[in-house]
């Protein structure tokens, strides 16, 4: 591949990526919707618990509830980068389009910054320590199993 | 507007956005990367392409920070266009951005201190980009 086709494989590999984090995400966030609307399910008598016993208005992040669908995107990624590595991809540019690519794109790190930081403003605690040591934790070890197994 | 209740039109809107917004990201991080391809040698623990990719990372989570902190009280850029935020956010930062290289760099060979050190940065400054975007929001979008 020369250079040029090069930076669109890789390119589109990342947009392909991106537009899966965010299908998960609205499907995660579909999903918890649905539930809320049910009025006899326990996240809706959660919720409206929450707004009844709370006066010093909503916590947007609790509102969207602890974020799923970013962990396993981002662990989901940090395997495959770690295969492509084991594996010794044959071709360096297959090696670009799949990890500085599709992995690339398919993880993030801006996300998972502001969730963990909205959620330390909103001074919820439990939640900003377990967003923060689950993807270091789930990630690192998933990015250790695709190393092994692709060795 | 809730998520759930986006049309079919703004959902396409705003996947054909993240697409877009996420194909520059890419291409931007990759660019970045291909400037110091084949340096050698570390410094502090991490490679040439490692500290790029740690400057990404924080320069993304800053700009996330912002914006997000900007929406939050509804102003900014796509403060009323969903697929402005997508494109911009989840598209374009979340593509620039990435968690994997940084998953190995902890693994491969692992480094905690060198990984934690940036987390803990990329946190700081998109609690700082919050804040500051909720304290210093330019107008919202009329239209």
């Amino acid at each position: 591949m020369n250079g040029l086709w090069l930076a669109v494989a890789v390119g589109g590999a990342g947009a392909l990526g991106a537009l899966g984090r965010v299908l998960l995400d609205d499907a995660w966030t579909a999903w918890r919707a649905r539930r809320a609307d049910a009025p006899d399910a326990p996240a809706a008598r959660g919720a409206r618990a929450g707004r009844a016993g709370r006066a010093a208005g909503p916590a947007a992040g609790r509102a969207a509830g602890w974020p799923w669908a970013l962990l396993v995107v981002n662990v989901v990624g940090a395997f495959v980068l770690g295969l492509a590595w084991g594996l010794h991809l044959s071709h360096p540019d297959w090696a670009a389009v799949l990890g500085a690519g599709f992995c690339g794109g398919l993880t993030t790190l801006s996300t998972w910054a502001v969730a963990i930081a909205g959620a330390v403003r909103e001074r919820r605690w439990g939640t900003a320590m377990s967003v923060f040591l689950s993807h270091l934790l789930l990630g690192g070890l998933a990015a250790w199993a695709g190393l092994a197994l692709g060795a | 507007m809730p998520s759930h209740s986006w049309s079919r039109w703004t959902r396409w809107q705003r996947y054909a956005a993240v697409l877009v917004g996420a194909f520059l990201g890419t291409l931007g991080r990759y660019g970045l990367g291909l400037l110091v391809d084949g340096g050698s040698g570390t410094t502090a623990g991490l490679s040439a392409g490692e500290w790029i990719t740690a400057g990404v990372n924080t320069a993304g989570a800053l700009a996330l920070g912002v914006l997000s902190g900007w929406w939050a009280v509804g102003r900014g850029p796509g403060s009323r266009r969903a697929w402005v935020r997508a494109g911009l956010g989840p598209g374009f930062l979340g593509a620039f951005t990435t968690f994997s290289a940084l998953a190995l760099t902890l693994v491969h060979p692992f480094r905690p201190l060198e990984v934690l050190a940036q987390v803990v940065v990329g946190v700081g400054v998109a609690w700082i980009g919050l804040m500051w975007g909720r304290r210093f929001a330019p107008r919202g979008e009329t239209a």
